[in-house]
């Protein structure tokens, strides 16, 4: 496999990562108490975080059954149910896609 | 700067339970990065330099389906957009200059964010020592994670399927988390139906798409006024 891009990828990556994490540091320190900001920053993330919870589920393999259909969804129901009752960002993660990966390779979904 | 212990002793003992989230979710990665076939060193390496859990899971997915450079950066950009917003309150907490500074937003993850927000700030001279030392323990555990997920994983392939879902999980996780605060349920369902008419229409670049949606939705409710 080839090493360089590999390598180059983590580096783009990285790139933007840092950019994201430094850009309000470097770019908000006069504007950060603007209404406009506050109010962005209040909605933003969580639409983000619809956005990304739908591109995450499409993008999984899907092999054409019901049942994989069915697992995706309750698996996704768990983690929310799970994470909403309990808190435990590590709880919800594991149990869930320990759920998934059950269905998958214990059931053959 | 003067060596004091009990600020670095406090920040260890408070980025434990990081470890049990890091090790474990790593691991995951590590394994689905080795079944890519590339050497389980590059692994580590990216918790060294990239250090953020949904790009290296998205990464994955990415270098198997030989994306660009270029398509790896704008993604990841979006992605880690919300850091944009984390960024905001932890301005005045970190210090303005020098390396500790650098190296504190380098390593601002969703983890250390709450860590470094849900507690006090510490008392001088202790402050900079002590984000330090927190973020400095939260990044062994990512790369300790990786290393064993990869490592592990190259010598005795065991079956993965389905690993994948973490990642759906861990944004399930981050929505709960963001839901705590939020007031209107006007975001979710604009958001829901940016996300699937933007994959109805272009579904390649349909991540993009849609949270530039989102911005333009957010941006022209508050100029016209309305607080939500």
């Amino acid at each position: 496999m080839d090493s360089q891009y590999v390598l180059l990828m983590f580096l783009a990556m990285a790139a933007a990562t840092f950019m994201t994490r430094a850009a309000p540091f470097v770019l908000l320190t006069r504007v950060r108490s603007h209404p406009f900001l506050r109010g962005v920053s209040a909605i933003l993330p969580a639409m983000i975080m619809v956005v990304l919870v739908f591109f995450s589920l499409v993008t999984l393999e899907y092999t054409g059954s019901l049942a994989r259909i069915l697992l995706t969804v309750l698996a996704a129901v768990w983690t929310a149910f799970i994470h909403w009752m309990f808190g435990h960002a590590l709880v919800s993660i594991l149990s869930a896609t320990g759920l998934y990966v059950f269905g998958i390779q214990i059931l053959g979904f | 700067m003067t060596f004091d212990r009990a600020p670095v002793r406090r920040a260890i003992v408070d980025s434990a339970p990081v470890a049990f989230g890091y090790v474990p979710l790593g691991t995951a990665f590590g394994v689905l990065f080795a079944d890519l076939g590339y050497h389980w060193i590059f692994s580590p390496i990216a918790a060294l330099i990239v250090f953020a859990g949904s790009a290296q899971f998205l990464a994955v997915g990415l270098l198997a389906a030989g994306a660009s450079y270029g398509e790896a950066f704008l993604a990841t950009l979006v992605l880690n957009a919300r850091h944009i917003f984390y960024g905001l309150s932890v301005l005045d907490r970190y210090p303005d200059r020098g390396w500790a500074r650098w190296y504190l937003i380098f390593g601002l993850t969703d983890e250390t964010y709450a860590l470094v927000t849900a507690r006090p700030v510490p008392k001088e001279p202790d402050r900079v020592p002590y984000y330090l030392t927190l973020t400095g323990f939260n990044q062994s555990y990512w790369v300790l994670g990786c290393t064993m997920g990869a490592a592990l994983q190259s010598m005795f392939h065991f079956r993965s399927d389905g690993f994948e879902f973490a990642l759906v999980a861990l944004f399930v996780v981050l929505l709960i988390e963001q839901l705590k605060t939020l007031v209107s349920r006007w975001p979710l369902v604009t958001a829901a139906t940016v996300s699937v008419l933007a994959f109805v229409l272009f579904e390649a670049q349909f991540l993009v798409v849609a949270i530039a949606a989102c911005l333009v939705v957010v941006a022209l409710r508050s100029m016209g006024g309305e607080r939500g």
